[in-house]
């Protein structure tokens, strides 16, 4: 800037951003079901960042750190009244349909399927959104999700497996509909 | 023979969290290890499906990025103000907030701006920046996330799928 150097810890941060910022909106979005609500969140957990960062040397593992306060984010808004109030009035098919991304040639390719699994997943209970993404998409281990929620590995794998078990379900419906047309 | 493996030992298996015993059984029936290549295959499906859907696409990376880099240049120009990153972000060993209420002031003011920033109409450069032209060469640079941050090793351990 002016012929300085960005602070150091702008130059971090902005790192961990390049980093992190699309998977943490991509988590908001599967634990939330909802886009705009997920980049919100992500915007939130980076000034956060800002406020945490001190120095160069920071013995934290900044990954893990941003993963979940993401999740404790996405929480919070799920508790605050109005969260409620929406998700009664906007149905996630909707939601994802409209405010979801995807662009007209998109839609038009077949990206159906991936809006009829987005629906799917967003029936399953919010813990269940969190464990299936924690381990599926962000690929960690069911050790590190436990961690991650406060919740015991017994607990992680029984909420997992019925989700996975779910969703199994809900992809033959999906098929079996495609191959009746 | 052991009879055939339920749906739970066989997504067990898939977890790596399986007897030994299961795990034989698998190798020596056609039909569970026809079930498990179902299985494999319907969770790729599905965390494919998934992972697509719900990634940002390139207008809403570009828009996130805007807003990143105007609110991380907002807190640099009121750093300057302030006396510098080292009045700001000087290190502490305190366990409770060791923020100078400087900063907490400046933060303030930060979520306000990136409020404003959300909201249609509002331009980065109308508002307090560091180094405005900076912040503009950014906001129309095109690389803005990296192209998989999972790839990149973001959020730890190695999933299967
Ligand atoms: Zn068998």
């Amino acid at each position: 800037m002016n012929g300085q150097a960005a602070p150091r810890w702008q130059a971090h941060c902005d790192a961990l951003y390049r980093q992190h910022a699309a998977r943490l909106v991509r988590l908001g979005r599967l634990v939330l079901g909802d886009k705009q609500e997920a980049e919100e969140v992500a915007q939130e957990v980076f000034l956060k960042l800002i406020r945490t960062y001190e120095g160069p040397v920071v013995p934290i593992d900044w990954a893990a750190w941003l993963t979940r306060v993401t999740i404790n984010a996405c929480r919070d808004r799920r508790r605050a009244g109005w969260w409620a109030w929406s998700r009664r009035h906007r149905a996630p098919e909707m939601l994802e349909l409209v405010d979801g991304g995807a662009s007209p040639e998109q839609a038009a390719a077949g990206a159906e399927f991936g809006v009829r699994i987005a629906a799917a997943f967003q029936r399953l209970s919010a813990r269940q959104r969190e464990v299936f993404a924690l381990r599926y998409i962000e690929g960690m281990s069911t050790h590190e999700v436990a961690g991650t929620l406060d919740l015991s590995e017994g607990s992680v794998k029984r909420h997992l497996f019925r989700a996975v078990k779910y969703l199994r379900g809900a992809l033959g419906e999906i098929k079996g509909d495609r191959g009746h047309r | 023979m052991k009879r055939c493996l339920s749906e739970r030992t066989m997504w067990l298996v898939h977890e790596g969290a399986a007897p030994e015993r299961d795990l034989a059984h698998l190798e020596g029936c056609l039909d569970c290890a026809a079930r498990y290549g179902r299985l494999n295959e319907e969770l790729g499906e599905i965390t494919r499906a998934l992972r697509d859907h719900a990634s940002p696409i390139g207008r809403d990376v570009r828009r996130g990025r805007r807003r990143w880099v105007t609110a991380a240049a907002v807190l640099a120009g009121i750093g300057l103000l302030a006396g510098g990153e080292a009045v700001l972000w000087r290190q502490s060993n305190a366990l409770v907030d060791p923020r100078p209420e400087t900063t907490a002031e400046a933060l303030s003011l930060l979520e306000e701006v990136t409020l404003l920033l959300s909201s249609p109409g509002v331009t980065a450069a109308s508002v307090l920046v560091a180094d405005p032209a900076t912040v503009i060469a950014e906001m129309t640079s095109p690389e803005s996330y990296e192209d998989d941050p999972i790839a990149a090793g973001g959020g730890g351990g190695g999933g299967r799928l």
